[in-house]
């Protein structure tokens, strides 16, 4: 695999925009902050719905089971099925289920933790986190690739792994 | 179960005597070191076989024939269903019986309850005897013969005994006086006959011997003025039913008079309008008592000003006079009386002189009431043939060394009389018999262990004279010795069991062994009443009283000492239960400060807990004064009975010893301390709070508004709409309701409940935290003004609500509702969060800061079985004494037949202010009370619907006197 | 939300800039990894460092003697009783956890709102949340009577087949505080993951690298991880605001669900979370002013921040007023004659003090925030901040205490002294706030880097 360091975030998209249109090319950029891309979307907002749904509602549920259909008790001369007072839990249970949700459905679909990863063992990876910007492409035939990386005037080419 | 076995007392020292010593040891270890030395064994074993006549072997239970016990019937109204066996026997205080029930669990007594068929209790208690059990199970109770308060072994005591008897009691003295002569017997007030024949005897055996009666507490005024009035020992015995006046003149009448029980009931028979018609109380005194809390008038008088009022009503009564000064509610008062002749009564307290006493009873002939509010009998005391002599003249004979040998059967004047403890310095041979090594037990000679009340044999009469049988409930726990038996074995009478004594005392009233079980069963001897006699009054008593009674001045302040109401003359010091209980009005515990009326605490910048010092002639004092709202101004008041030296581990050095002041001669003088102030416990923790409106807590009127509108009480309701659908009532609905009409603030329910419920006490310390355990407590509220305050008694106790805040947070559902109706506490499920405590309007739930428990000075087996003991962190309440609910459930399956449940408290309660039972029974006494227009809930606005209700107090005011 | 917050306007512009013009993304990276990596090997910590950690570490000490004591011999050692069966304990939980609440008002409410100045502050604010949370966590444990058996209101199958009461405000506490505890952590973790990658790429030392590898978790930032770290960041914001509102309000049933004078008041749920708000708030300043020059911070947290959180605490202030004044008018409008007593015990009984001192150091002093002058003079609005924090405490044990010691009976009114033990345990548990402070001051970046960044564009 080759991995390119650019200054600028800008080459670096252009580079792997011109990449990806070479065909059997898999590419991927790598940089510290979020890139702008339009019309980013992502299924995971639903996923914490989901997860809020099964919390509030599990939640509610067990309640209602566990005071009407467990155990009923006499508390207070209230109703077995005193709803009004099981919402508190419900909505604490449903925020609970949504970020759970979120943050290890994040991890699930990241692949994470992932502590190596074949990228690692280039040099410019190291300053990703720190404000660099890296193209790595995967491909067959090195010398394409490499031409076209070399077009956008890269800081560095270093090939990695097989 | 009541000791069963087949050997009596007189084969004992035979079989004894076949015993090799070895088994003797294993049977007695504190003989070891008797029987190691050389020693006359045949004397031991005698001693032996008196401690087997009191019940000393397994399984010995001296005399009764079929060696059983007879249960008592249970037909009688106040009687405890449902527990397993109840044996009837009495509770002697100061010579007076109060007939009581003891039941047992498992063969140990753990409950006291009172005996209906005992005029003196009718089935009500008082505090001291809901207390006995602890006393019973008392560890520090004697265990042996003490020799100058070391332990000593029986054989040495028998020698001490053998020599007292060759010198005193040689039948020719050297001197030729009478054998007998020196030696002198000194016991309380005597009303048991069997006591009295023996002591009768010794006289007989010993003519030169001399009998002393004396009481820390006692009566003799009263007696002597009955003597005056009618030139004959006489009692008068008033019947509160039929007087519809009663001017209660520092009257005990309610709460410490022989007899207070039954007038206490007669009373509040005619306090509810709703049930009848009231009578009128009209109490004068110096310092707040029940019975003034219970008047319809009180009025604060120091003595002086007392003095003065009987002076002024004996010569309106006696002579006619028209009332002229005085204060201004005296002519209402007397008009009062006047109106009423024949049904009105006055009671003079027992504090005030003979010459007094006898002017009262001349007034009360004169307002005509005799044979029917009150009636002159025969007294209940023991009569002897020779004179009786009291106290003073035994120790003028002690300090002219004229007493060669002293017997001081159970009663503690080393502590009481202080002068005594110097004079027995002049004695020969003193020895005390008493039950526990306090005071006068170290101080004498030689002290033998006596048994414990409730492990003898005896009799007793009550107030009107009916005699109560007394009957052992247990082996002796510590090996004390019978009364009686010890008495001839230390004048080396023939010995003879104790009941044998007993028994042939009644032969002739109780014949057949089958009178004599009914007795036994009933606990009361039928037809032992005092008979009325009709002496007449003495012309002399019917003069006007002029008593200089004691000597006073209004300048200086009055110091007047009174018994305490729990420790009574010291006994009840090392009985925590007693020392823990708020005493009525000042809610004060473990402590007896001097109590000052609000004015002088004005004057002298005092505040609770500051320390004065009090001086009278050579008495000295140390104590924190307590506030005490409607104390006649110039008047201080202790308490006596504190402040022993020997009582126990838990009554040593607690409070003050104010004894000294008795007698002593001179002014009073009280100084502020300069050292800081003594934190005093009390379970008010607010201090008093004086006007605070209680009108909506603790209701109260006057009977021209019941006249007006029956139900003006009801005020505030609870409201009606509810937001929930109340759950189904189940098969039962328990409820109580309170009559404050009845509640006279006694505090027997408040023991009761401890004794019942295994309610740990805390100790002063955790009470000054504000921790104290209680799960009914009696409310005191004040009304007015500091000087003279109305103050009422509310008892508190878990309201048991049907929409109960304690349940609804607590989060592991610890508290929950049960389908009769009551809020259960689930002691294994709580985790002490405490919000039920504080979330409860009525503040009636106790939290177990410490394991309180486990630090009881008591033996595990003392407990209630049916009731488990809480442990540390867990948060407890009243639950309607549900183990006794239980029972009747249990006892209503198996039989068919419903049982009625009576509560710890409903069954104490000597005044009957307690109704509980199944609300939906309209036949029930409860739902009667309930439907009473004066019934109403408290703190109706938190909407909690408790099934506990109140009746509101009347007071039956004298229109003619402005409040 | 595509970027970072503010990207829309320039943060470096303007005569009052929230960060100094010359910084770039770069410097800021270095200067952060280099204040929290220290590559240059020089001292460990700086000297401030060590003696607040020790001076936190004695008070650690004292607390864990007081709770081995409260272990061994029971709730009786506490100043509580009979008619105050709540002291120091609940008092101080509501208090820690009311603190606890800035943190996430700032990083949460004010993402969703936009607020430039936020991103300077969030992850100092968070982790004073975090610290906070767990101090108020010890309480509801130790209040118990019995608290082997806290575990009870956890609904666990048992063979009793008993559940926790669900009516209880004590259970819905239980379960707000878990998911509050619960998801404060996993939120301040989630938008650490980057700047834990940064640490980790820029390590020098061996441990260092291991330490930060294994907590960035593989975080290399790839477009991909990028793409799904913003909307799902988003919406976990969303659900931190509201959550710390209604763990506040639920801190407010506590009270409001029960029945003793002075408790039962529908205003509570607002009322508590306006006391957060302004604890919160004052709890960040408190921090960040020593904190500012000690780090170095100033080019990042700038007088603007300052100025917005003097608002912010007059604002809150004004609330909690509101909610004070709305005390007195429902108790003396309502019918319960009790409730009126209580007040009046309230502001001339025995702790009187309490009250007027919760008017003062609440209400009275933050009026100076006012004046713009006041808000940015570090000397005084210090002050400000510890006299509110200390008023918020004082009010917790007026509603507390002063309501239990006079409630509807007469005859159950009641006073209480907290003991050497209370006070031990509240000092204990400000030492445990301290040292996991001061640790999260040294491992973990107080600036959020990679958000910073964003905000800063790239630079020349």
């Amino acid at each position: 695999m080759i991995v390119a360091a650019f200054a600028t975030e800008s080459a670096m998209h252009d580079a792997a925009a011109e990449l990806r249109r070479v065909p059997g090319c898999a590419v991927e950029t790598y940089g510290a902050t979020q890139p702008q891309e339009e019309g980013a979307w992502s299924i995971l907002p639903l996923v914490m719905l989901g997860g809020g749904m099964m919390g509030g509602l599990g939640g509610f549920g067990m309640q209602a089971y566990a005071t009407t259909i467990s155990y009923p008790l006499d508390i207070g001369g209230r109703p077995d099925f005193s709803w009004p007072s099981y919402i508190p839990a419900t909505f604490e249970l449903a925020v609970l289920g949504a970020v759970l949700a979120g943050i290890f459905g994040y991890f699930i679909t990241m692949r994470l933790p992932c502590l190596y990863d074949p990228v690692d063992d280039a040099v410019a990876m190291r300053d990703v986190m720190a404000g660099g910007h890296v193209v790595v492409a995967c491909t067959g035939d090195m010398s394409g690739v490499r031409e076209i990386l070399a077009r956008h005037d890269p800081l560095s080419i270093e090939v990695v792994g097989s | 179960m009541p000791p069963l076995g087949r050997s009596g007392g007189a084969d004992a020292s035979d079989r004894l005597a076949g015993l090799s010593d070895d088994e003797l040891v294993r049977q007695f270890p504190r003989l070891e070191g008797a029987l190691s030395h050389a020693l006359d064994r045949r004397r031991t074993l005698r001693l032996l076989a008196l401690a087997l006549a009191s019940g000393g072997l397994k399984g010995c239970d001296p005399g009764t024939p079929d060696r059983g016990f007879v249960s008592a019937v249970r037909a009688a109204e106040g009687v405890v269903p449902g527990v397993p066996n109840i044996y009837a026997t009495a509770h002697v205080r100061d010579g007076y019986a109060e007939g009581i029930l003891v039941t047992h669990q498992m063969g140990r007594p753990i409950k006291v309850e009172g005996n209906p068929a005992h005029p003196g209790s009718r089935g009500g208690t008082d505090v001291m005897a809901q207390a006995l059990i602890h006393d019973f199970y008392d560890p520090d109770r004697a265990i042996g013969p003490l020799h100058h308060g070391m332990p000593a072994s029986w054989q040495d005591l028998t020698g001490a005994m053998q020599r007292m008897r060759s010198t005193v009691m040689a039948p020719r003295r050297p001197d030729g006086t009478r054998s007998g002569t020196g030696l002198r017997i000194l016991t309380g007030t005597v009303t048991s006959p069997t006591m009295g024949r023996a002591i009768a005897q010794i006289m007989q055996a010993y003519p030169g011997a001399i009998w002393h009666q004396w009481d820390a507490i006692g009566r003799k005024h009263v007696r002597q003025g009955g003597m005056l009035a009618y030139g004959q020992a006489v009692s008068v015995l008033p019947d509160l039913t039929q007087a519809d006046v009663v001017l209660a003149l520092d009257s005990d009448l309610l709460d410490s008079a022989p007899g207070h029980l039954a007038f206490a009931r007669d009373f509040a028979m005619r306090r509810n309008p709703v049930r009848g018609t009231m009578n009128r109380l009209y109490a004068v005194e110096a310092t707040p008592s029940l019975t003034g809390v219970a008047a319809d008038h009180r009025f604060i008088a120091s003595p002086v000003m007392l003095d003065e009022v009987i002076g002024r009503l004996s010569a309106g009564l006696l002579q006619d006079e028209a009332p002229s000064g005085g204060p201004e509610w005296l002519g209402p008062v007397m008009r009062d009386l006047r109106a009423h002749r024949g049904r009105a009564f006055i009671h003079l307290g027992p504090d005030h002189p003979p010459e007094v006493h006898a002017t009262v009873h001349a007034m009360n002939e004169a307002l005509g009431g005799r044979g029917r509010v009150f009636d002159v009998l025969e007294p209940p005391e023991y009569r002897t043939p020779s004179p009786v002599d009291d106290l003073p003249t035994l120790m003028e004979d002690m300090e002219d060394g004229r007493v060669e040998a002293l017997l001081i059967v159970d009663v503690n004047p080393v502590h009481q009389v202080p002068r005594l403890a110097a004079a027995l310095r002049h004695v020969p041979t003193s020895i005390t018999l008493a039950d526990r090594p306090h005071e006068t037990a170290v101080a004498t000679n030689w002290h033998v262990p006596l048994a414990h009340g409730m492990e003898d044999w005896g009799d007793a009469r009550g107030h009107d004279g009916t005699v109560a049988l007394i009957q052992p409930q247990a082996m002796p726990l510590y090996g004390g010795m019978n009364a009686l038996a010890a008495l001839h074995a230390c004048v080396g009478l023939p010995l003879r069991p104790a009941i044998d004594m007993v028994r042939a005392t009644w032969r002739d009233l109780l014949p057949s062994q089958r009178d004599w079980h009914d007795a036994l069963a009933t606990g009361v001897i039928a037809g032992t009443a005092c008979r009325s006699i009709d002496a007449l009054l003495q012309p002399a008593a019917s003069r006007v009283a002029s008593p200089a009674s004691f000597p006073r001045s209004a300048a200086q302040p009055v110091l007047l000492l009174r018994p305490d109401p729990y420790l009574w003359d010291g006994r009840g010091a090392n009985n925590p239960w007693l020392q823990e209980l708020p005493r009525p009005l000042s809610k004060v515990v473990w402590d007896n400060p001097l109590l000052i009326p609000p004015d002088l605490a004005r004057d002298m910048k005092l505040r609770n807990g500051d320390v004065v010092t009090l001086s009278q002639g050579q008495a000295r004092a140390r104590l924190p004064v307590w506030i005490q709202p409607g104390q006649a101004s110039g008047c201080v008041v202790g308490l006596l009975g504190w402040g022993r030296q020997h009582a126990g581990a838990t009554g040593d050095d607690v409070g003050t010893d104010l004894y000294p002041f008795r007698d002593a001669p001179g002014p009073l003088r009280i100084e502020v301390a300069k050292e800081t102030a003594i934190p005093v416990a009390c379970t008010e923790h607010h201090a008093t709070i004086i006007g605070t409106a209680p009108s909506e807590i603790a209701r109260h009127g006057t009977l021209e508004q019941f006249r007006g509108n029956p139900a003006f009480l009801a005020g505030k309701q609870e409201p009606d709409a509810s937001l929930y659908r109340r759950p189904p009532d189940g098969p039962v609905a328990w409820g109580m309701s309170i009559d404050l009409n009845a509640c006279i603030g006694c505090n027997a329910c408040v023991t009761a409940c401890q004794v019942e419920n295994n309610i740990p006490v805390v100790g002063r310390d955790e009470v000054l935290r504000q921790r104290e355990m209680h799960w009914l407590r009696i409310d005191r509220f004040h009304e007015g003004t500091p000087d003279a305050p109305d103050t009422f008694f509310q008892p508190m106790l878990c309201m048991h609500c049907e929409q109960a805040p304690c349940e609804t947070v607590c989060p592991v559902g610890a508290t929950t509702h049960d389908s009769e109706g009551l809020n259960v506490m689930v002691y294994n499920r709580c985790i002490g969060t405490k919000f039920c405590s504080n979330n409860c309007p009525y503040k009636v739930r106790r939290f177990n800061y410490f394991a309180f428990a486990q630090h009881e000075n008591r033996p595990a087996i003392s407990r209630n079985p049916d009731v488990s003991v809480r442990t540390r962190g867990v948060m407890e309440k009243c639950t309607f004494c549900v183990q006794r609910i239980a029972q009747a459930r249990i006892a209503t399956d198996r039989d068919g037949v419903a049982e009625q449940v009576v509560t710890a408290c409903q069954a104490a309660c000597p005044t009957r202010a307690i109704s509980f039972g199944d609300i939906h029974d309209p036949a029930a006494e409860v739902t009667r009370h309930k439907a009473s227009p004066l019934s109403y809930a408290a703190l109706p606005e938190q909407g909690t619907y408790p099934r506990v209700t109140y009746e509101g107090r009347i007071r039956n005011r004298n229109p003619d006197i402005g409040s | 939300m595509t970027r970072g917050v503010g990207m829309d306007v320039d943060v470096t512009q303007g005569n009052d800039p929230l960060i100094y013009p010359q910084e770039t993304p770069a410097s800021l990276t270095e200067r952060v990894c280099v204040a929290t990596l220290r590559p240059d090997g020089g001292m460990w910590a700086p000297m401030w460092w060590w003696m607040c950690l020790g001076v936190a570490l004695l008070l650690v000490g004292m607390g864990a003697v007081s709770v081995a004591w409260l272990f061994y011999a029971g709730l009786g050692i506490w100043g509580i009783d009979w008619p105050v069966a709540w002291g120091f304990d609940i008092l101080n939980y509501v208090w820690w956890i009311a603190i606890a609440s800035g943190g996430t008002f700032i990083s949460a409410l004010f993402f969703l709102l936009r607020a430039p100045w936020r991103t300077s502050l969030n992850r100092l604010a968070e982790s004073l949340t975090l610290c906070a949370a767990l101090c108020a966590a010890i309480f509801p444990i130790l209040h118990l009577g019995r608290p082997q058996f806290f575990y009870w209101l956890f609904p666990y199958p048992n063979t009793m087949g008993l559940w926790a009461q669900f009516r209880s405000p004590l259970v819905w506490d239980f379960f707000a505080i878990l998911a509050y505890v619960t998801c404060s952590i996993l939120f301040w973790y989630f938008g650490l993951l980057p700047d834990l990658a940064t640490l980790r790429d820029r390590a020098q030392r061996r441990w260092q690298q291991v330490f930060y590898g294994v907590l960035a978790l593989g975080f290399r930032g790839s477009a991909r991880q990028w793409r799904h770290y913003g909307p799902v960041y988003g919406v976990l914001a969303a659900l931190m605001a509201p959550l710390v509102v209604s763990v506040h309000s639920i801190v407010g049933m506590d009270f409001a669900g029960g029945a003793a004078t002075g408790w039962h008041s529908t205003e509570f749920p607002p009322f508590f979370v306006f006391g957060a708000a302004l604890s919160g708030f004052a709890i960040v300043l408190l921090v960040l002013l020593p904190l500012r020059p000690a780090l170095g911070l100033e080019p990042y947290v700038t007088d603007r921040h300052v100025d917005v959180l003097g608002r912010l605490l007059l604002t809150s202030s004004l609330c909690v007023a509101y909610a004070y004044v709305m005390d007195v008018f429902s108790t003396f409008y309502g019918p319960d004659q009790a409730d009126r007593t209580m007040f009046a015990f309230r502001l001339h009984g025995l702790y009187a003090p309490v009250y007027w001192g919760t008017i003062i150091l609440n209400i009275v002093f933050p009026q100076l925030l006012w004046w713009r002058a006041i808000r940015l003079n570090p000397a005084v609005v210090w002050p400000i901040c510890l006299g509110v924090l200390v008023g918020m405490w004082l009010e917790r044990f007026q509603i507390i205490v002063t309501s239990l010691a006079h409630t509807q009976l007469v005859s159950a009114w009641g006073q209480y002294t907290p003991t050497v033990w209370e006070w031990s345990l509240l000092c204990g548990t400000i030492g445990l706030f301290l040292t996991a402070f001061l640790l999260l001051v040294r491992f973990i970046p107080m600036l959020a880097m990679a958000e910073m960044r964003a905000m800063l564009g790239d630079g020349p």
